[in-house]
C-alpha cells in the first residue's frame, strides 16, 4: 500500500530577476518520513521552504501540503504545521515563556505541558529574555515553538545550528519520538551526518535544480567505495585511469593515493594487486564524500 | 484578535507616550500662548506680527488669533505635525519593524490568513491613533473650559478632532508604504522627510493662495480658520480626505495580500 503523500512539489520555481531561485522542483513527501533536504549554502533550501509556507509566490509550479495548496491555504496548513526557520529571530523583548504562550495562543491550543518538557529536555530556560539568549538558546526556543503544538509535520531550515553536541543529541532523540508517534519531518541541512543519522530519504539541491532523491540507504550503497592506499613505489595518475574513479588525490610523494570508485569491484581489486602494497583500505564513503561527489 | 491584543500590548508604551505628550503639551500651551497674545494685543509687536505670511502660511488669519479657538487652532496647526510624525511612523514601523527584527518567518508561518494580520495590525495602528485623538480633544477642552470663556463648542470639536483625522490618514498612508517598502531601515527619516515635505505644500499653498496645491498635502484639509468660517470641514477636502484614506487602506490591504515578504539576512 503507498503511503500517503504530505507534501507534493510539483514543477516549483522562483525565480528573482537575475538572481537564482529555484527551478523545477518536483518531488513528495510521504506521511511518517523523515525527510532531508540537503544542499550548501545559497542552493535553494530556504527559498524552497519559505515558498512552501506560502511566505513568497512561487514564479512557475505549485506546491501542496495536506492535498492543500501552499499559496491559498497557508493558514489552514499551518494548523497541523510547526515550523521552524534558519533565522531564529523572535520578539525581543518578551521573555521565552511569554513567546511560547503567544505560539500556543497562535495556534489556540493548551500546549503548557509539551513546553515544559520540551524545555527541559533541551536545557532551556523559559523565564530568560529573548534578547539575553545565545544563538543556540535562540534555536532551543524555535525548536520547542515548533514541536509543542504536537503538529502533524514539522518542517525545519537548519534546525541543529548553533546548538552544542549534547543537545543536538537530545534533539534527536526527540526528532525521532515525534516521529515515531506518526509526525512528518522535512528536515533542511547541509550538516550531512544529521540528515544520514535522521533520515529516511533526502533530496539533494544544486543550484536551485533538484539533481537527486534517493533513500539514505540507496545513497550509500549506490555503489561508490573509498579507496585509499599506500605502495612502496610512485603511483603514476594514469594507472588508475578507469571509468568511476572519481575524487583522486595523491600525496605529494605520489606513493599515497585515494579516491571514491563506482565500478566493477573485481577491476579495482585486480588493478590494485598490481601495486607493490604497503596498505589498503576499501570502505563506505561517508554522505559527505559521496554529497562532495554530486557536486564536482 | 489574538495578535490585536499582542500589537496592542508590543505598542501600549509607544501610544501612551505619543498620547501623554500631545495631551500635556496642548493643556498647557494653550492658557499660556493665549495669555500671550492678549498681552501682546496693543503692542507693536503685535501688529509686526499681524502683517507676517507665517500666520498665513499656517492658516491662521490675525483676527481669528485674537480668540482662544484661534490660539487653539493656531497651536493645533503645529500639534498636526507631530501627530502627522506619529501616524505616518506607527503605520510603517508596525510592519517594517518584522522585516528588522527577523520576525516575519515567525509570525507569518501561524495559523491565521492574511486578511487577518493585516486587520489586526491596522486596527492597532487606528485604535492607537483614535485613543491619542480622543486624549488631545480632551486635554484640549479641559484647557479651555478652564482657562478661556465663551467657546464656540461646535468649531472647537471640528478643529480638535482634525488632528484626529488627520493622524488617521497619516496613518492609513504609514500602512502603504510599510507594506510596500517593508525592508526600510530608516522609517524615521522616511517619516521626516514625508511630514516636513507636506507641510511645507501647505504652507506653500496658503501663502500663493493655490488651491490646487493644496490638494497634494493632508494638512490643507483642516485649516481652523475655514473651519471657522464655514462651520463645517470643506467639501471637497473631505472627498479627496476619502478617497485617499479608502485608497491607502484598500492597496496596503492588496498589497499585503499578495506580496513576498521580505527576510533580512
Amino acid at each position: 500500500m503507498m503511503s500517503k503523500q504530505i507534501i507534493v512539489l510539483n514543477k516549483l520555481t522562483k525565480s528573482y530577476g537575475k538572481y537564482r531561485g529555484i527551478t523545477n522542483l518536483s518531488f513528495s513527501v510521504n506521511e511518517g518520513e523523515i525527510f532531508g533536504f540537503i544542499g550548501p549554502n545559497g542552493a535553494g533550501k530556504s527559498t524552497t521552504i519559505r515558498t512552501l509556507m506560502g511566505l513568497i509566490r512561487p514564479t512557475d509550479g505549485n506546491a501542496s501540503i495536506f492535498g492543500l495548496d501552499c499559496q491559498t491555504k497557508a493558514s489552514e496548513i499551518a494548523k497541523d504545521l510547526g515550523y521552524l526557520p534558519s533565522e531564529d529571530s523572535y520578539y525581543e523583548s518578551m521573555k521565552v515563556r511569554e513567546l511560547l504562550q503567544y505560539t500556543a495562543d497562535l495556534y489556540g491550543k493548551d500546549c503548557t505541558l509539551k513546553m515544559n518538557e520540551l524545555a527541559q529536555r533541551l536545557n532551556l530556560d523559559l523565564n530568560r529574555r529573548i534578547s539575553d539568549l545565545s544563538l543556540g538558546n535562540r534555536k532551543k526556543v524555535g525548536i520547542v515553538s515548533a514541536l509543542m503544538t504536537s503538529p502533524k509535520l514539522v518542517i525545519m531550515d537548519e534546525p541543529t545550528s548553533g546548538l552544542d553536541p549534547l543537545i543536538q543529541q537530545a534533539f534527536y532523540e526527540i526528532l525521532k519520538e515525534e516521529n515515531s508517534r506518526g509526525t512528518t519531518i522535512f528536515l533542511s541541512s547541509h550538516v550531512l551526518g544529521e540528515v544520514q543519522k535522521l533520515c529516511d530519504r533526502a533530496a539533494i539541491l544544486k543550484e536551485g535544480k533538484l539533481i537527486s532523491i534517493q533513500s539514505i540507504k540507496e545513497l550509500r550503497e549506490s555503489g561508490y567505495k573509498k579507496v585509499s592506499l599506500t605502495s612502496r613505489e610512485k603511483i603514476s595518475h594514469e594507472f588508475f585511469n578507469l571509468p568511476g574513479i572519481a575524487n583522486y588525490t595523491e600525496n605529494a610523494a605520489k606513493t599515497t593515493v585515494s579516491f571514491m570508485y563506482n565500478g566493477n569491484i573485481k577491476v579495482i581489486i585486480d588493478k590494485i594487486q598490481q601495486l607493490p602494497l604497503e596498505d589498503v583500505l576499501l570502505e563506505e564513503p561517508s554522505l559527505e564524500e559521496i554529497f562532495l561527489h554530486y557536486y564536482e | 484578535m489574538t495578535i490585536f491584543k499582542f500589537e496592542m500590548k508590543r505598542h501600549l508604551k509607544y501610544i501612551l507616550g505619543w498620547t501623554i505628550a500631545l495631551a500635556v503639551c496642548i493643556f498647557l500651551m494653550t492658557p499660556v500662548y493665549y495669555s500671550f497674545m492678549e498681552a501682546a494685543e496693543s503692542t507693536p509687536l503685535y501688529d509686526t506680527l499681524g502683517k507676517n505670511d507665517f500666520f498665513k502660511s499656517v492658516g491662521i488669519s490675525m483676527g481669528y488669533l485674537t480668540t482662544p479657538l484661534g490660539i487653539y487652532s493656531f497651536l493645533t496647526s503645529f500639534f498636526m505635525l507631530a501627530s502627522g510624525i506619529y501616524g505616518l511612523h506607527f503605520g510603517i514601523t508596525i510592519h517594517t519593524k518584522e522585516f528588522s527584527g527577523k520576525t516575519s518567518e515567525y509570525l507569518y508561518t501561524k495559523p491565521h490568513t492574511r486578511k487577518e494580520i493585516f486587520l489586526a495590525k491596522a486596527g492597532t495602528v487606528f485604535a492607537g491613533v483614535l485613543i491619542t485623538g480622543i486624549a488631545y480633544a480632551a486635554a484640549s477642552a479641559m484647557t479651555l473650559f478652564l482657562f478661556c470663556s465663551k467657546i464656540p463648542w461646535g468649531e472647537f470639536f471640528l478643529i480638535s478632532l482634525s488632528l484626529l483625522w488627520l493622524t488617521l490618514l497619516m496613518a492609513a498612508m504609514g500602512l502603504l508604504l510599510g507594506i510596500i517598502f517593508s525592508n526600510n531601515r530608516n522609517p524615521l527619516l522616511t517619516v521626516g522627510l514625508i511630514v516636513f515635505v507636506e507641510y511645507c505644500i501647505t504652507s506653500f499653498s496658503n501663502v500663493i493662495v493655490s488651491r490646487a496645491i493644496s490638494y497634494l498635502s493632508p494638512f490643507s484639509f483642516f485649516s481652523g480658520a475655514r473651519i471657522a468660517q464655514n462651520g463645517f470641514y470643506e467639501t471637497d477636502y473631505m472627498i479627496c480626505y476619502l478617497v485617499l484614506f479608502v485608497l491607502f487602506v484598500l492597496i496596503s490591504y492588496q498589497h499585503f495580500i499578495k506580496k513576498d515578504f521580505r527576510f533580512r539576512a
